[in-house]
């Protein structure tokens, strides 16, 4: 049997093995790959650069922990940016584990800037009631979330959000939805589109959301981890994602390696093939 | 009347709420607009409740029946009643809330991690699937090797440090070949739900009723 017969029989197992050698390695002895900022990234920053002093920001949690890997970097490093700045952020969730997850964040990053609850942040946190209740928003912001916040506090009587009547420019200078899915991005795009909308999408998603970037209706898409990476350098906060960039280079190293034998393997076998 | 009265019913909400996207269009929102919006959203949320419903009946006749993995389907059930209830009790039913410590730590320190693993298992698929599925076997199966291959070079750090052009040719993939199918396949989606919707309202479709 030849090496390229042997290598098409390959048991999957060596090569569960060599992907996590080849993940963990740059874990332990990192490269320092380069990462470089796109236009895409580079829009979000140059907004919240652009922000007047005090603009409150929405964020929309659409997303499962299970991508946080992806998206979270970009959220941080958000976040040091808009508090850094002075900005407010009011954190909504279109998905309820999105809601959980993103809670611990906001909480950990207006920790380490002194922000106060209720004056500089806020966490309405998820409702049920999917569309109908995410389209009501766009006419009343605190009968939508039945007046309290994610821990069940009186929104009305908090500086922050008393004022904040409905999910409109007027109130918002923006939207950043970290989506992996439905509902996320296309919500806002059909039922709120006088929103300016930023996103952080897993890779995955991004395709998806390019027809709304050409049009105009994204002003800026962050895609998976790469976008982290970037707002991180941007921001000059390096965290997770400038971190797992080595591996994650690694990692696709690995991927497109194997693609490339597995084709000499199946060309030179379906030439042996044909031949007999 | 068993099968016109849900049709009607069906038929008067569509008209509703496409009198009420209509008239949004045009910012002339009413405070009974607002209300119907909240309204329906309650109703939606009413249906996580039917859905626990269903979900317990679909489990206990698995475990009745003692099928195969009803074990699977009682630690399901018990997963569900012992967070849902520990959740409800912590501050009583009808008090919002989910900061208490232990709830936060189910959730951080099990649900998290449970779920990101699943994910990152996809990394392992991936390259088995690598060297098995991407093959040259014809134009269109090359085609899509090739185009992942530039995007996935484009996404890591080291494909710029491979060749500068990844970045360009990855943005034509996805501008000029990528967002019109996407587009395409929007409208595409849109029609057909547009089309099925439509024969709902007219009652020819009749399926959803049970008919």
């Amino acid at each position: 049997m030849s090496i390229w017969e042997r290598f098409e029989r390959i048991n999957p197992r060596f090569i569960f093995l060599l992907m996590l050698f080849v993940l963990i390695t740059p874990m332990i002895r990192p490269i320092g790959l380069p990462v470089y900022i796109t236009p895409l990234t580079q829009a979000l920053y140059d907004w919240v650069e652009d922000l007047p002093p005090g603009s409150v920001v929405l964020f929309d949690s659409a997303f499962a922990p299970g991508s946080a890997s992806e998206i979270e970097p970009t959220m941080r490093a958000l976040l040091h940016h808009l508090f850094q700045n002075d900005h407010k952020v009011v954190m909504m969730a279109q998905w309820e584990l999105g809601a959980m997850h993103s809670s611990t964040v906001l909480d950990e990053l207006a920790a380490e800037y002194g922000k106060e609850y209720g004056v500089d942040y806020a966490n309405v946190g998820w409702r049920a009631g999917s569309e109908n209740w995410f389209i009501g928003l766009r006419d009343d912001f605190i009968g939508g979330m039945v007046g309290v916040d994610m821990s069940g506090n009186d929104l009305t009587e908090m500086p922050l959000t008393r004022d904040l009547a409905a999910v409109r420019p007027e109130y918002f200078a923006g939207v950043v939805c970290f989506a992996s899915g439905n509902p996320g991005v296309d919500d806002w795009v059909t039922y709120n589109p006088n929103m300016p909308l930023f996103v952080q999408a897993t890779a995955v998603q991004v395709p998806t959301y390019m027809r709304f970037v050409e049009t105009r209706q994204i002003e800026a898409l962050l895609s998976g981890q790469a976008g982290g990476a970037q707002y991180e350098q941007l921001v000059g906060q390096l965290g997770e994602a400038s971190r797992l960039m080595d591996p994650q280079g690694a990692g696709h190293l690995l991927i497109i390696t194997l693609m490339i034998l597995g084709n000499i393997a199946f060309i030179v076998n379906s030439k042996k093939r044909a031949a007999k | 009347m068993k099968r016109e009265l849900p049709m009607l019913l069906a038929l008067g909400a569509a008209l509703l709420r496409l009198f009420l996207e209509l008239s949004h269009y045009q910012r002339t929102e009413m405070q009974w607009q607002l209300h119907t919006n909240q309204w329906w959203a309650f109703l939606a949320a009413t249906a996580v409740f039917i859905g626990v419903i269903n979900l317990c009946r679909l489990h206990m006749h698995r475990i009745r029946r003692k099928v195969a993995h009803w074990q699977m389907s009682a630690w399901c059930l018990f997963v569900m009643a012992s967070f849902g209830l520990y959740g409800i009790l912590l501050k009583g039913p009808f008090q919002a809330g989910n900061q208490e410590h232990w709830f936060r730590w189910i959730f951080d320190s099990v649900l998290q991690p449970a779920d990101r693993t699943m994910f990152s298992l996809l990394a392992f698929y991936i390259a088995s699937a690598a060297y098995r599925s991407f093959r040259m076997r014809n134009l269109e199966a090359t085609v899509m090797m090739v185009t992942a291959a530039v995007l996935m070079l484009n996404q890591a750090s080291i494909g710029p440090m491979i060749w500068s052009g990844w970045g360009d040719m990855a943005g034509w993939f996805m501008d000029i070949i990528n967002a019109p199918a996407q587009r395409g396949l929007a409208i595409g989606i849109f029609l057909g739900s547009y089309a099925m919707v439509l024969r709902m309202f007219l009652g020819l479709e009749r399926k959803h009723l049970g008919l």
